[in-house]
C-alpha cells in the first residue's frame, strides 16, 4: 500500500494516487497526502487505476476529504475498476462525486 | 298413364332388357314421390299389375323376381327416395298439385285408353274384366303392404322427435353448466394467478423484498457515514498527535534549562567554598537552594515527558480503534445487495410471465364461453328439425289415410275413392296453408 501525489495542469490539478488496497492501514498516509496538495490546486481526483479493492474506510476516507477540502474545490475518482466502481457504487458515491 | 303404355312397349322384349325397363319404372315411380302420393300409388298400382300380369303370361323363369318382390323394391327406392329429398318443403305438402291433375277428366279418359290398349295387347288375351279385377286385387294388397311400414314410420317420427328434444335438452343443459363452469374456473385461474404472482393476493412479497433492499441500503449508508466518522476521529488524533510530538522540544528546553541552572548552582557551591567566610557561607546556601530548584524543575519535566508519552500511547490505541471500527468488508453488504436485487428482478420477471399466462388464459376461457355460447345457440335447430320431422309426419300420416281410403270393387270405384280423397285433402291442404301462413314461416338462424 502506498499512497503518491502528483500535480497535473500546471498544478492545477491536485491527484492523490492509490497504490494497493485503500483501507484503515492506509489512511494517515491518505491523509498526510492531502496535506501536501498546492494552494493553487483547482481540482483534486483520486486515482484509483492501481487500486484492487477499498472497504468502508477507503468511502469513509474519500467522504471525509469532501469535508476537509474547501467546498470551492471538485474532487473526481477516475480509474476505477470495476469492483471497486460496485463498492463506491453500493454506498452510492457517484451521487456525490464524479466516476470515471 | 306413361307407365303402361312403357309396359307394353317393354313386355314382348328380353329379360335383361326388361329388367333395365324394371329399374327405370322404379325411378320413375321414385320420382313421382317427390311430386305426389296420389302418382306414387298409381304408378305403383299399374307396375304391380303389369307384372303380375307377365308373370301369368309368360314362362317362370328362375331369374325373375316376384311381382310382389317388385312391388317391395319399388317401394323401398320410394322410400330411399323420399329420404333423400326429406327436407324439401314442398314433399310436406300431401297432395299437392298432382292432387289437382288427378281429378282431370283428361287423365281418366288417358287412364281408360290405356287399360284397354294394355288388355287389348296383353300376351296372354286377357279381356279387360280381368285385367280390372288383378288390379284391384293388386291395389288392394298394396294397401295392405304399405300400411305397416307407413306406421312404423310414424312410429319412427315420433320417437326420434322425442329422442331429438331429449337429446338437445340435455345437451343445452350441458353446455351452460359449461359455461358456468368456464366462467368460475377463469375467476379461479385469476385468483390463483394474482396470489402466485405476489406470494399474496395484496402483493406484500414485493413490498417485503423492496423493503429489504431499502433497510439493506440504510445499512449500507449507516456503515459508510460510521466509516467517515471514524475516519474523522482518525485524522484528528493524527493532529493531536502532531501536536503533542510538538511538545517534545518544549520540554527538552526545560530540562535544558533545568540542567544548566544545576550547573550554575554547581558552579555558584565551588565559588561559596572558595571565598569562605560569613559571605561565602551565605552564598553558599543560596547555591544549594538553585541546585535543588534545578532538580525540582528536572523531576517536573520528566513527568511531563510521562504524561505526555502515556497520553501519545493512550492516542494512539484511541486511533487504531477508530481505524478498526472504520473498517467493514464492504462485499459481504454488496452481495447481499445484489442477491436482493437479483429477487426483485427475478420476482418481475416471475410477475411477468405470470401476467402473459393470465392473459392466455383469460382469452382461452373467454375463447370457451363464446364457443359454448354458439354451441347452445345452434341447438336451437331442434325447433327446426322438430318442425321438419312434424311436417313429414303429416306426410305420412296423409299417405296412410289415402292408402285406407282406398276401397271398391272395381278400378272405377277405386279412382273415385282416390278422387274423393284428393278433393277432401284438397280443401284440407288449402285450410292448412291458411294457417301456416298467419303463423309464418320458420325463422332459420
Amino acid at each position: 500500500m502506498a499512497i503518491r501525489v502528483e500535480n497535473e495542469d500546471q498544478e492545477k490539478t491536485f491527484v492523490v494516487v492509490v497504490e494497493g488496497r485503500l483501507d484503515h492501514h492506509a489512511s494517515e498516509a491518505f491523509f498526510r497526502a492531502l496535506e501536501r496538495a498546492e494552494e493553487t490546486a483547482e481540482s483534486y481526483v483520486v486515482d484509483f487505476s492501481a487500486c484492487p479493492y477499498l472497504d468502508s474506510a477507503g468511502l469513509g476516507m474519500i467522504l471525509l476529504m469532501r469535508d476537509l477540502v474547501d467546498p470551492s474545490i471538485g474532487i473526481a475518482l477516475r480509474g476505477c475498476r470495476p469492483e471497486v466502481r460496485r463498492i463506491l457504487e453500493i454506498a452510492r458515491l457517484q451521487e456525490t462525486f464524479p466516476i470515471d | 298413364m306413361v307407365g303402361v303404355q312403357f309396359a307394353e312397349e317393354i313386355v314382348g322384349r328380353p329379360l335383361v332388357q326388361r329388367l333395365i325397363s324394371l329399374a327405370g319404372l322404379a325411378g320413375v315411380l321414385a320420382l313421382g314421390l317427390r311430386q305426389s302420393w296420389p302418382d306414387v300409388v298409381w304408378s305403383g298400382v299399374l307396375v304391380a299389375a303389369w307384372l303380375i300380369h307377365t308373370e301369368r303370361h309368360q314362362p317362370a323363369d328362375a331369374s325373375r323376381t316376384s311381382a310382389a318382390g317388385d312391388d317391395v323394391v319399388a317401394l323401398r327406392s320410394a322410400e330411399a327416395s323420399h329420404s333423400a329429398f326429406e327436407v324439401e318443403p314442398d314433399v310436406a305438402d300431401p297432395g299437392g298439385d298432382a292432387l289437382d291433375a288427378l281429378q282431370t277428366p283428361e287423365r281418366d279418359a288417358t287412364f281408360a285408353s290405356s287399360s284397354a290398349d294394355c288388355a287389348d295387347a296383353a300376351p296372354g288375351g286377357l279381356d279387360r274384366a280381368e285385367v280390372e279385377r288383378e288390379i284391384v286385387e293388386t291395389v288392394l294388397l298394396l294397401r295392405e303392404a304399405l300400411e305397416p311400414p307407413l306406421e312404423r314410420t310414424i312410429d319412427d317420427l315420433d320417437q326420434t322427435r322425442g329422442i331429438l328434444r331429449s337429446a338437445v335438452a340435455e345437451l343445452d343443459a350441458g353446455f351452460r353448466d359449461l359455461e358456468d363452469r368456464a366462467r368460475q374456473q377463469k375467476t379461479t385461474a385469476l385468483e390463483v394467478v394474482e396470489i402466485a404472482a405476489d406470494g399474496t393476493s395484496d402483493g406484500r412479497a414485493t413490498g417485503y423484498v423492496g423493503e429489504t433492499e431499502s433497510v439493506l441500503q440504510a445499512f449500507v449508508d449507516l456503515i459508510v457515514q460510521t466509516s467517515k466518522q471514524s475516519m474523522a476521529l482518525v485524522y484528528r488524533f493524527m493532529i493531536v498527535d502532531d501536536l503533542m510530538k510538538a511538545i517534545d522540544p518544549i520540554i527538552r528546553d526545560a530540562e535544558n534549562i533545568a540542567d544548566q541552572t544545576k550547573l550554575l548552582a554547581l558552579n555558584a557551591a565551588i565559588e561559596a567554598s572558595r571565598v569562605g567566610g560569613p559571605a561565602g557561607a551565605r552564598f553558599s546556601v543560596v547555591a544549594s537552594e538553585v541546585k535543588s530548584v534545578a532538580t525540582h524543575s528536572n523531576g517536573f519535566t520528566k513527568r511531563i515527558r510521562d504524561v505526555l508519552s502515556a497520553v501519545r500511547e493512550q492516542v494512539e490505541v484511541a486511533r487504531d480503534l477508530a481505524k478498526a471500527g472504520a473498517s467493514r468488508d464492504m462485499n459481504e453488504t454488496l452481495g447481499s445487495k445484489e442477491r436482493v436485487a437479483e429477487m426483485i428482478q427475478e420476482i418481475e420477471h416471475r410477475n411477468a410471465r405470470i401476467q402473459r399466462a393470465t392473459d392466455t388464459l383469460s382469452a382461452q376461457t373467454d375463447g370457451i364461453s363464446k364457443a359454448v355460447s354458439d354451441v347452445i345457440r345452434a341447438l336451437q335447430f331442434e325447433d327446426i328439425t322438430t318442425q321438419l320431422v312434424d311436417r313429414k309426419a303429416a306426410t305420412v300420416r296423409a299417405t296412410l289415410d289415402l292408402i285406407a281410403n282406398i276401397h271398391g270393387e272395381s278400378a272405377e270405384e277405386i279412382r273415385s275413392s282416390v278422387r274423393a280423397f284428393a278433393e277432401r285433402e284438397q280443401g284440407r291442404r288449402r285450410s292448412v296453408t291458411q294457417d301456416s301462413v298467419e303463423s309464418g314461416d320458420v325463422e332459420l338462424f
